[in-house]
């Protein structure tokens, strides 16, 4: 018996000291650095990849993100779920990312786990639609009320021009509870009541999504005679006001279509004023951009960034379209 | 062996000792999954009672605003446009109703605004027979109808009507029936989040998914969601711990429902349990090693006696046990050790008596033996004797002389007569001389022996005769009586010879 004791006991010895031989020759553990490579990684929860707009917003943050080499963007997509969203961002957390930007799909759902970032030391810049509160670092965004006065006013001020009383508007409104429905929309009745002979009569929640909005827009043409304004929350449900009424052949030439975005993508808004199929739109900037450039900021110079950075906004018409696209690089 | 002391005291050490741990095991477990539950349902309860408290608060604000609605100053008597104009208002500013419907008191539209738009007066319907009319008119206060999707825009809406009451009158002169957007509330209340998947979801009476953070879910028919509180499959399948709060508006009610994976609501439980059963696995560990060493260290020297006594029954003496304990099994031990040696001591013993018994018996037998030699030679010696007692003294030719010597007996008679006839037989002699000069005492037995001897050598052919009668035999042989006969006499050998010889020349 002591023998086989022994025996064991040189056999363990053995395979540890074998063990110790192979440890030292693996390579290093993945979370270093590989030489000069990314040096700070940058989680992007995106709410919805479908929406034309926040594909572009993602699209300049990978732009601004190519000119600094050192930073590693890595980019998730919730689909409008919010749940969804709050996983992404949860698994953001857990895998440790240096910066949070994220585009919430609603406030409310997102405020406690964008706070729970922020509470880790996390710095999070929030795009577009605010959370509660003031867990986060910075949010960027621009002043979705104003844009939506900005459009009460221009169609309160067509209407008197084109001397329409009563004046017939129908909206094609965003998320129902998301911030920027509630402003455009809310920014918008601040606008038309300068003329009173403005009136609302058809109003629904297609929730930013063009596919959504053609139906609820050929309902409401239908249900509706008279048609002068057709006030789309984002410009995608305002082409497909468009699309509706092409569908049901329906004359729009008299109306007055607006949008809101102004992207300067081949499928933007920009294009669609450029092909008479808006007639108004307001530029609303991703932020993408100033994201990436506060993001470095804030990891390579440990800047205090404001709380809040609000975008301007411009009016396109057919008369700035084209300069407009070409400001905004669009291509 | 088959069914050792070691084994039936490991068995009974070690159910014991196993039993009541796993008994108490159980029931801890138990206990701990069934208070983890509670905790779970509570908590949930909890939640869902928020939920339920965020909807009627809602819904109550909701049927505030559609009271205001009538209440307007100068409503009920205003024109249709200006009807209207409050109508959407109502719902193009605030964004609660998606459809607003005022009716007279015989339930004619008089005004009806949707979202998707303004009525045109010539689809405006007559609605007398809806439930909607004809209940609130009756009971005089607000009516709620069963959730539904609108087939429009899917959105749950709430059938919402509240009379029309004409202050003057105090009756209702009319109803104004809205469907309240529950899409917002909904969506915040499927988006309460408690734990890591678990939800709330409503569903109605009819068990229509109303709301569900998996938007999917919404608009499907769950009938198996309507039981109690407790561990129950899911909406989506799957076990899930649920909870029921139903939420009653008038006639109709709708159901909110805590859903969250059983698997995670009971992490707690079954961390207690797994805990417990790990607690449970080292104390029987434990307690199975002491049992073994225990009953190794009783049971050791007792099988280690069996088997020394086992071997010594088979004759091993020299087996011995070790002492290994100082207790009463020691002494047993010991004193085993002690019958052991007096046993093998006495066996020695035995064996050396055995071997001086042995030796004793040969000695014995060497002895007999030579006894017997002796006892023969004797024998021999005697027959020797006893023939140089009777000598046959052939003299000449036709003479033998016997001298007998000593004293006669019965056997030396006997001896005597048989050797004489034999000699005369042999020699064919015809004379005998029985010499009796050398005998002491005759008796009367002996002198007839003489007498038939020579009476029996006359019947072979010879005489006989007596040869030196003593005196004291003589006069013993008269005073016997003895009657000699006609046997011849003489006085020594010498004469008898002389005389013999004598005869024999004569003739």
């Amino acid at each position: 018996m002591p023998h086989r004791r022994l025996v064991h006991l040189a056999l363990i010895l053995l395979s540890a000291a074998l063990v110790a031989c192979g440890s030292t020759q693996q390579p290093p553990p993945g979370n270093a650095p590989a030489a000069g490579a990314k040096k700070f990684r940058i989680g992007m929860s995106q709410a919805n990849n479908a929406e034309p707009w926040r594909t572009a917003m993602n699209a300049q943050i990978a732009a601004a993100a190519a000119q600094h080499p050192e930073l590693e963007v890595t980019f998730t997509d919730a689909k409008q779920n919010n749940a969804q969203q709050v996983t992404d961002v949860e698994q953001f957390i857990s895998s440790g990312v240096d910066l949070l930007i994220i585009s919430p799909n609603e406030a409310t759902p997102l405020t406690n786990v964008v706070a729970k970032a922020y509470d880790k030391g996390i710095p999070v810049i929030v795009l577009d639609r605010k959370v509660n509160g003031d867990k986060y670092t910075l949010w960027i965004g621009a002043d979705n009320k104003l844009i939506g006065r900005k459009a009460g006013e221009y169609v309160a001020t067509w209407c008197k021009e084109q001397k329409h009383a009563p004046c017939n508007v129908i909206e094609l409104r965003g998320l129902e509870g998301s911030t920027p429905a509630l402003e455009r929309g809310d920014g918008f009745r601040e606008g038309i009541a300068a003329n009173p002979d403005v009136k609302i009569i058809a109003s629904q929640n297609a929730d930013w999504v063009y596919d959504k909005a053609v139906p609820l827009a050929e309902a409401m043409l239908k249900a509706n005679a008279a048609v002068d304004v057709i006030y789309g929350h984002n410009d995608p449900m305002g082409e497909a006001a468009i699309t509706a009424a092409k569908n049901i052949t329906r004359d729009l030439s008299k109306t007055l279509v607006l949008g809101i975005d102004a992207l300067p993508t081949p499928d933007g808004g920009i294009q669609s004023v450029l092909k008479n199929h808006l007639n108004v739109t307001y530029v609303y900037p991703t932020g993408g951009t100033q994201a990436i450039e506060w993001a470095v900021k804030i990891l390579e110079t440990k800047a205090t960034p404001p709380k809040e950075i609000v975008l301007e906004t411009e009016e396109v018409t057919s008369v700035n379209a084209a300069a407009i696209y070409q400001k905004y690089g669009g291509k | 062996m088959s069914r050792s002391i070691r084994t039936t005291w490991l068995t009974l050490l070690l159910s014991l000792s196993l039993l009541p741990l796993l008994i108490v095991g159980g029931i801890f477990s138990w206990s701990a999954y069934i208070r983890e539950q509670e905790h779970a349902l509570e908590f949930q309860r909890t939640v869902t009672g928020q939920a339920v408290v965020q909807l009627s608060t809602f819904i109550d604000t909701a049927a505030s605003e559609a009271r205001l609605i009538v209440q307007t100053p100068n409503f009920v008597g205003a024109t249709k446009g200006r009807q209207e104009e409050v109508l959407t208002q109502a719902l193009f500013y605030r964004n609660i109703f998606d459809d607003l419907a005022l009716l007279d008191a015989n339930g004619k539209e008089i005004v009806r605004a949707s979202r998707l738009g303004i009525v045109p007066p010539e689809q405006l319907l007559d609605r007398a027979s809806d439930d909607a009319f004809l209940k609130t008119i009756e009971q005089n206060k607000p009516w709620y109808g069963a959730v539904y999707l609108s087939p429009v825009t899917k959105e749950p809406l709430l059938p919402l009507a509240v009379p029309m009451i004409d202050s003057g009158v105090g009756k209702p002169i009319g109803v104004l029936i809205v469907q309240v957007r529950l899409r917002q509330i909904f969506d915040t209340v499927a988006n309460i989040q408690f734990g890591e998947k678990g939800a709330v979801e409503i569903i109605t009476t009819e068990g229509l998914m109303v709301a569900n953070r998996d938007p999917e879910m919404v608009g499907m028919t769950i009938g198996h969601l309507t039981t109690g509180d407790g561990v129950h499959p899911g909406a989506k399948g799957g076990s899930a711990l649920l909870t029921h709060a139903p939420l009653v508006l008038g006639d109709t009610s709708i159901l909110i429902i805590g859903e969250i994976p059983v698997v995670e609501a009971l992490t707690p439980a079954y961390t207690q349990i797994i805990t417990i059963a790990a607690l449970l696995l080292v104390s029987a560990l434990v307690a199975t090693v002491i049992g073994v060493i225990a009953v190794r260290w009783i049971t050791d020297p007792i099988q280690s006696l069996a088997v020394a006594s086992r071997l010594i029954s088979d004759g091993d003496l020299t087996q011995r046990v070790d002492v290994t304990v100082r207790n009463e099994i020691g002494s047993l031990q010991s004193e085993f050790n002690q019958m052991a040696q007096s046993l093998s001591a006495q066996r020695e013993s035995i064996a050396v008596r055995n071997t001086e018994l042995q030796s004793a018996l040969a000695e014995v037998r060497d002895r007999a033996a030579a006894q017997a030699l002796l006892i023969s030679e004797n024998a021999r010696q005697r027959e020797v004797i006893r023939e140089l007692s009777i000598p046959v003294l052939p003299v000449g030719a036709s003479t033998l002389v016997m001298p007998l010597i000593g004293t006669l007996d019965a056997e030396r008679l006997l001896d005597f007569q048989d050797r004489a006839l034999h000699a005369i037989e042999q020699t064919h002699a015809s004379r005998l001389l029985i010499d009796i000069t050398g005998v002491a005492v005759i008796d009367g037995e002996i002198a007839q022996g003489i007498v038939n001897a020579v009476q029996a050598a006359r019947l072979l052919g010879c005489s006989a005769a007596l040869v030196g009668i003593r005196p004291e035999v003589a006069q013993s042989l008269v005073g016997l009586g003895v009657d000699l006969g006609d046997v011849l006499t003489f006085k020594d050998l010498r004469t008898a010879l002389d005389r013999t010889l004598t005869i024999h020349a004569h003739r």
